[in-house]
């Protein structure tokens, strides 16, 4: 089983609570300081980190797709 | 196991509805209600005193969540119905309409209130934004008022000033302390902040009070406690918040400043608390602190709901250092980290352009906070180095070359 993650970086406002919470998904960029999507497909073990980066994005820049 | 009654949440605002959000990722099955004292639907806060207030999004753009997202997520909200009561022994709550709600956990994100000023005298023309329709009433203020007086330089008050001057108006901002944001920097950091408002036209008076307002039902200006006067007759007052904990009186739950709890929300058995409501616990001693911060809020949610399903699993993630931001005058300020102004030493730089400034913080040799202000990239790398501990050579030698 995997998740998706789809990230609208017009949407991103640079906050970095993605990075914080699931590093293995979202790296911070360190010119425009927004975040950049590093591995779209995480397995399931990764879900509950992915739902609490989506939830922690203040401006909802970021979904979670499948099961 | 949790009984059949579930988990029932008092208040709607992003503290309830997150924890509603982490139980169902969480897997948590049972019914799950929330109820709130407010009639109309939840709003986001952060856009209120910013895009709400400048006009750049309308009301809808700043809903907390839709009624699909809602139904989605297969929780009741029952809006309009205030909690008045508390009754432990029972396990239920008592409604406004003389009925009970009965829970298995009991979540409390009842929030807090704007503080008022005392002596307001009951003029008109005396403003304070916490929910919608106080942002857009005072947007309607702004369109028509001469000049404004904002009271307090927190985060209200220095978006409440920015988007005045968004309006021409003109704009005194007042605050008995010393500094700007002192809650969440220290001096050389605030004062830069302080700076970029008085470049833009706003008049600064720090260090004074408010004496009286004047005015015979409009206000028409403020007498300060050094005897000057202020003209304005829209006054913003940004003095903080305070709690809602009143209806829980006589329940017996610790009530010291807002509801105390520890580090995954619990107050008593069964009973949790989450938000700017939530006297925290802060690290591993008696510390707490209620920390009425959005990403706070989230985060805090995220750990009671993992408490609700397994108490013993509630801490095995890991929680980011707090974040909190501003924007202003179109640019971003951001915080992140312990700021603690007793034992903050406050090391200060400067940027490439006149908006563009930091600071970082340390406890000893320990790198525990920094702010910065259009400075995401700086911000980035500082915020790792918070995470990770870093020294203070290490700190300055990564962050400033």
């Amino acid at each position: 089983m995997s998740v998706r993650i789809v990230f609208d970086q017009g949407v991103c406002q640079g906050h970095g609570q993605c990075e914080m919470i699931a590093p293995h998904s979202f790296r911070m960029d360190e010119e425009s300081g927004l975040a950049m999507l590093i591995a779209e497909i995480q397995d399931d073990s990764r879900k509950d980190d992915l739902i609490a980066a989506m939830r922690a994005c203040p401006v909802g820049a970021i979904k979670i797709v499948g099961e | 196991m949790m009984s059949i009654e579930g988990v029932v949440v008092v208040g709607a605002a992003l503290g309830g509805i997150s924890v509603a959000e982490a139980l169902r990722a969480g897997g948590y099955a049972d019914p799950v209600q929330l109820i709130d004292a407010d009639p109309q639907p939840q709003f986001d806060r952060p856009p209120l005193s910013k895009q709400v207030l400048t006009g750049a999004w309308s009301p809808q753009r700043a809903l907390l969540r839709t009624s699909e997202q809602i139904v989605a997520l297969g929780v009741v909200i029952q809006a309009g119905r205030r909690a008045v009561g508390l009754d432990r022994s029972r396990k239920r709550v008592l409604l406004e309409d003389g009925r009970y709600l009965s829970y298995g956990a009991l979540v409390i994100a009842t929030g807090a209130r704007a503080r008022s000023l005392p002596a307001t005298n009951g003029l008109s023309g005396v403003h304070v934004l916490r929910g919608m329709s106080d942002a857009l009433v005072l947007r309607r203020a702004m369109q028509a008022a001469r000049s404004v007086a904002v009271i307090g330089a927190g985060f209200i008050g220095t978006e409440v000033a920015a988007a005045a001057r968004g309006y021409g108006l003109p704009v005194t901002l007042i605050d008995r302390m010393p500094a700007f944001l002192s809650r969440v920097c220290g001096s050389q950091f605030g004062a830069a902040v302080a700076r970029m408002h008085r470049e833009r036209g706003v008049d600064i008076r720090l260090g004074v009070g408010i004496e009286r307002l004047i005015g015979a039902s409009q206000v028409e200006a403020i007498m300060l406690s050094d005897r000057t006067r202020v003209s304005a007759d829209l006054v913003v007052v940004g003095i903080g918040a305070e709690p809602n904990v009143e209806w829980l009186a006589g329940a017996g739950l610790p009530l010291s400043n807002g509801i105390d709890c520890d580090a995954c929300g619990r107050a008593a058995p069964d009973i949790y608390a989450v938000g700017d409501v939530a006297n925290w616990q802060v690290g591993t001693g008696a510390s707490r602190r209620r920390i009425e911060q959005w990403s706070s809020a989230v985060e805090q949610a995220r750990a009671v709901a993992a408490c609700i399903i397994d108490p013993a699993s509630a801490q095995r993630y890991v929680r980011p250092p707090p974040y909190v931001w501003s924007d202003q005058y179109g640019v971003k300020l951001q915080f992140a980290g312990d700021f603690d102004a007793a034992r903050a030493q406050e090391f200060y730089v400067a940027g490439q352009k006149p908006t563009q400034f930091a600071a970082l913080y340390f406890d000893g040799d320990r790198l525990q906070a920094l702010a910065t202000c259009d400075w995401p990239g700086l911000f980035v790398k500082g915020r790792r180095l918070v995470t990770s501990g870093a020294d203070r050579q290490s700190a300055l030698h990564a962050l400033t070359g």
